[in-house]
């Protein structure tokens, strides 16, 4: 398959997904403030150690050709090894 | 065609997202106080002026060669990272955090130079990275930031810039943000053999969209989706190609004492990259939550890949030691100019850097996070990947947390 035509299927694939996930979203119910005690808890925090998500960045997911683990940049700034 | 069905998904999206958005200002306004702590950030973090945290952490990353990977050269290295992390709240609405860190770094690939004469000969690495960023509230559902990046290796350099911008919507029950990243790169091209070719430019774009979302009140979930752009020099310097000749004697500057010769890895000069990702997270009990994570990435360059990683986090001593324990897979395939082998000819795009071949790796990890005090927490963290091209890696870190 050439080029344009992979990259039109993959900008397929990406809107699709998109656009499933934002139909998904009116399922979702309101939880009111009172309700999130459970979501606030420490082990319930959805970003991680701000150290441990620098080191592992730039030594383990570099080490992947799509570098960049789950959630982060597939961006520059780094010579990695 | 294409522009008329884009158009088409837009239009869909923006009707039921203001649909959506809609239904949700119909629920009554709270009348109870507003949660100090979003949800997203979870408890513990300080919030308020005058206060902040410190952090410390060492890292240490290794990973041998088993002799498969590329074959040709021994692909050792070896990490030491410590690394500082300040956060400080000046005022309820405006807050800044700095990171430092310092990599020690050895790596056979280093210490091969010093066999080839035009090269004085480099037995390791350092690598100083500075990372500066404010965050500003604009109102109670809109903030925004910058940040810098500042690194420099003996042979890289980076200079980083990027704004964000969120915002809470529907009862702060969601929030969609928005991250646009740029580097500027400049690499002195020393070759594998220690050959200089002065400098060259690495260009880097990435706009990030994530949406963090409310699902239930024991459910919460981030979505995202990265577009980024890279441009100029974007081989790894110092790689190189092994052209195999059978009529050649054994090369001794080979692991493998192959019979060929090397010549400079070469790949395109630009490169568009997509990424989605996301994880959901359930509090299954007072003392348990589970979470599953997930990636999808494609590239110009042939590389498209999974990666999926289910979480467990569990209270052993109440409020005190908490673990994670969490698995990871990840498969990708080759990029385009990648060959195990190159016979007698090299094209005019090669590589054979083991990161760019078709590999899965298993990912088993362990992490310890124990609260001394509610001012203090100590985290240990351990990573074992079982990589298919042998490239085994370990990962440990020890922190020291302290908030005030």
């Amino acid at each position: 398959m050439n080029q344009p035509a992979r990259t039109v299927r993959r900008g397929r694939i990406v809107w699709g997904a998109w656009l499933a996930v934002v139909l998904l979203l009116p399922a979702c119910q309101t939880v009111e403030f009172y309700e999130r005690r459970d979501l606030n808890e420490p082990i319930m925090a959805l970003s991680d150690d701000p150290l441990e998500t620098h080191f592992y960045q730039k030594c383990f997911y570099s080490r992947e050709g799509s570098a960049g683990g789950i959630g982060a940049s597939a961006g520059g700034g780094c010579g990695c090894y | 065609m294409l522009l008329r069905s884009r158009a088409f998904l837009v239009l869909v999206t923006l009707v039921t997202l203001s649909g959506w958005l809609s239904a949700q200002d119909e629920e009554p306004t709270p009348t109870i106080p507003k949660d100090p702590v979003r949800a997203a950030e979870g408890g513990g973090k300080p919030h308020g002026a005058g206060h902040g945290s410190l952090g410390f952490q060492l890292g240490y990353y290794d990973n041998s060669d088993s002799g498969d990977g590329n074959p040709f050269l021994d692909e050792a290295l070896t990490v030491i990272e410590p690394a500082v992390i300040f956060n400080y709240n000046v005022s309820d609405s405006f807050s800044f955090n700095a990171t430092v860190s310092y990599d020690d770094v050895s790596s056979a690939s280093i210490e091969r130079l010093s066999r080839f004469s035009e090269q004085s000969g480099a037995s390791g690495d350092n690598y100083v990275g500075i990372d500066l960023g404010m965050q500003v509230a604009f109102s109670d559902d809109w903030r925004g930031g910058l940040h810098l990046h500042q690194s420099s290796e003996y042979d890289y350099s980076s200079l980083g810039f990027g704004v964000n911008l969120a915002t809470d919507l529907a009862n702060k029950n969601a929030t969609l943000s928005f991250d646009l990243s740029t580097f500027a790169d400049t690499i002195d091209v020393i070759r594998f053999n220690g050959k200089e070719e002065g400098t060259d430019q690495r260009n880097s774009f990435a706009l990030t969209s994530s949406w963090y979302q409310i699902l239930s009140p024991t459910w919460h979930s981030d979505l995202g989706l990265t577009l980024a752009q890279q441009s100029g020099f974007l081989e790894t310097a110092y790689n190189s190609v092994v052209i195999e000749d059978p009529s050649l004697p054994p090369n001794r500057f080979l692991e493998n004492l192959a019979r060929g010769t090397e010549v400079a890895e070469e790949l395109p000069d630009s490169r568009q990259r997509i990424a989605l990702f996301g994880r959901a997270r359930h509090h299954l009990s007072a003392s348990t939550a589970i979470e599953l994570g997930g990636r999808l990435y494609t590239d110009s360059w042939g590389i498209n890949s999974i990666a999926f990683e289910p979480r467990l986090y569990h209270w052993l001593v109440d409020d005190a030691l908490v673990a994670r324990v969490r698995y990871r897979y990840y498969t990708q395939t080759e990029a385009d100019d990648f060959q195990d082998h190159f016979l007698l000819n090299a094209p005019k795009n090669r590589t054979q850097d083991s990161d760019l071949a078709a590999f899965d790796s298993h990912t088993f990890g362990l992490r310890f996070d124990w609260y001394t005090s509610p001012s203090s927490r100590i985290g240990l963290a351990g990573d074992y990947v079982l990589r298919s091209d042998g490239i085994d890696q370990i990962l440990l870190a020890v922190s020291w947390t302290w908030t005030f």
